[in-house]
């Protein structure tokens, strides 16, 4: 085999896995990575170094998710955006789960129950919000979001959430009304990518769960939601923004139950274990995710 | 940023921009000067250097200061600014009073009262 075979192997090789940044920066780049690289790379080797390659792949994925290009400030701000979007996400469903319960209950008894109106204009609000969360329109959204807690409270006939499946889908709204005011103005760079705006939403379907276990708090199928905070664990090296989007999702058992016990303070007894682990999971999460984040804003 | 709320440096950043001390580099040779600098100690990846390179172009620590093609393939020549200059060596002079702290001999250790 003559000696200028390796090379080439080589090179095919290392654009292969310079697929893994973004097609523009490819474009002004990939040439001069491919020079570092093939001058770097050990004579006649046909295959590239591991630590090379997963340094190669971690990078271009970085650069792809605008992670890299961010300041501190910039990182908060698109962890709030997702955020805000899964939580309304999350309340959504729930409130889908409510009409769901209510047309069941009509198709057995024939009759509609009076709260149906007020679920279907909650439904109507909160789709609007996630569609201005997903448009990026700031000012919308958060006006929205306003809507979205006072139109329903005000149709409620007892003026405000009273139980704990009309505060589960309350809470989050509130929630992702604070996000979106608090977080620093401006556009991140680069934009959220489709693929992780997925992600989240089936994060989200799946915490929300309506169809295993519509209107209780208690069986909500935690188990999936931790499968994919486990997951979001193993892509923050990445992008640590979905581990605060994944967490953010444990709050509204958490919040409804708060917001029942600050309705009812005999009902101090719904504070079980399973809250405690919540509160102590976002807590952890948040608190890696901040720790990964200024890692990777670091000089 | 004022010098005292500056955050400690990352490693790589710190060898690329002391590789850069003696004049414009290109990656490759970026990477040489960073293994030879640390006695062979750290060894950039590729994909690291580059990622180093535009987060440091970013804070304009670094600037592009010429290109060549190559072999077919443009290669940019990345200097130091003055801002990246006077980063490096307020990084340097931080690492020297930490590194002072535990090679001063025991008696001129400040709160320290050997037993």
């Amino acid at each position: 085999m003559s000696s200028d075979v390796p090379a080439p192997a080589l090179e095919r090789r290392y654009r292969l896995l310079l697929r893994a940044y973004p097609p523009a920066y490819r474009h002004g780049h990939g040439d001069e990575l491919l020079d570092a690289l093939m001058a770097g790379s050990t004579p006649g080797a046909r295959r590239p170094d591991l630590r090379e390659s997963c340094a190669l792949v971690l990078a271009g994925l970085r650069a792809r998710r605008g992670v890299i290009d961010e300041s501190s400030g910039a990182g908060y701000r698109r962890s709030a955006d997702l955020t805000a979007l899964a939580l309304t996400g999350y309340a959504l469903i729930i409130v889908a789960g409510q009409i769901h319960g209510s047309l069941r209950y009509w198709q057995r008894a024939g009759d509609l129950q009076p709260w149906f109106a007020q679920e279907v204009v909650t439904a109507g609000l909160l789709s609007l919000l996630l569609g201005a969360l997903v448009m990026g329109g700031r000012r919308t959204a958060a006006a929205l979001a306003v809507a979205a807690v006072i139109v329903p409270t005000l149709m409620n006939a007892h003026g405000f959430p009273d139980s704990v499946d009309d505060s589960e889908w309350w809470a989050p709204v509130l929630v992702a009304l604070l996000l979106t005011f608090l977080a620093p103005p401006g556009r991140a760079a680069g934009g959220t990518s489709a693929g992780l705006r997925l992600s989240v939403a089936a994060a989200t379907a799946l915490a929300a769960g309506w169809w295993v276990a519509v209107g209780s708090v208690t069986g909500r199928p935690l188990f999936f939601l931790l499968v994919a905070l486990g997951l979001s664990y193993l892509g923050a090296a990445v992008d640590p923004r979905p581990v605060v989007a994944v967490a953010a999702l444990l709050l509204p058992p958490v919040l409804a139950t708060a917001g029942q016990t600050l309705l009812h303070p005999s009902a101090v007894d719904v504070w079980g274990p399973q809250m405690a682990l919540r509160l102590l999971l976002v807590v952890t999460c948040l608190g890696f995710a901040a720790s990964i984040s200024r890692r990777l804003c670091r000089i | 940023m004022s010098q005292s709320s500056r955050a400690p440096m990352s490693e790589p950043s710190y060898f690329v921009l002391a590789a850069l001390m003696n004049g414009p580099l290109h990656g490759y040779a970026i990477i040489k000067a960073a293994l030879d600098l640390s006695g062979g100690r750290f060894t950039l990846a590729v994909g690291t250097l580059y990622s180093v390179l535009d987060r440091l172009a970013r804070e304009e620590y670094v600037t592009v200061a010429g290109e060549e093609i190559v072999n077919g393939r443009a290669r940019r020549y990345f200097a130091l600014t003055d801002a990246g200059r006077s980063a490096l060596q307020y990084e340097a002079d931080r690492m020297a009073q930490a590194a002072r702290v535990v090679n001063l001999p025991a008696t001129e250790r400040i709160g320290v009262n050997p037993a």
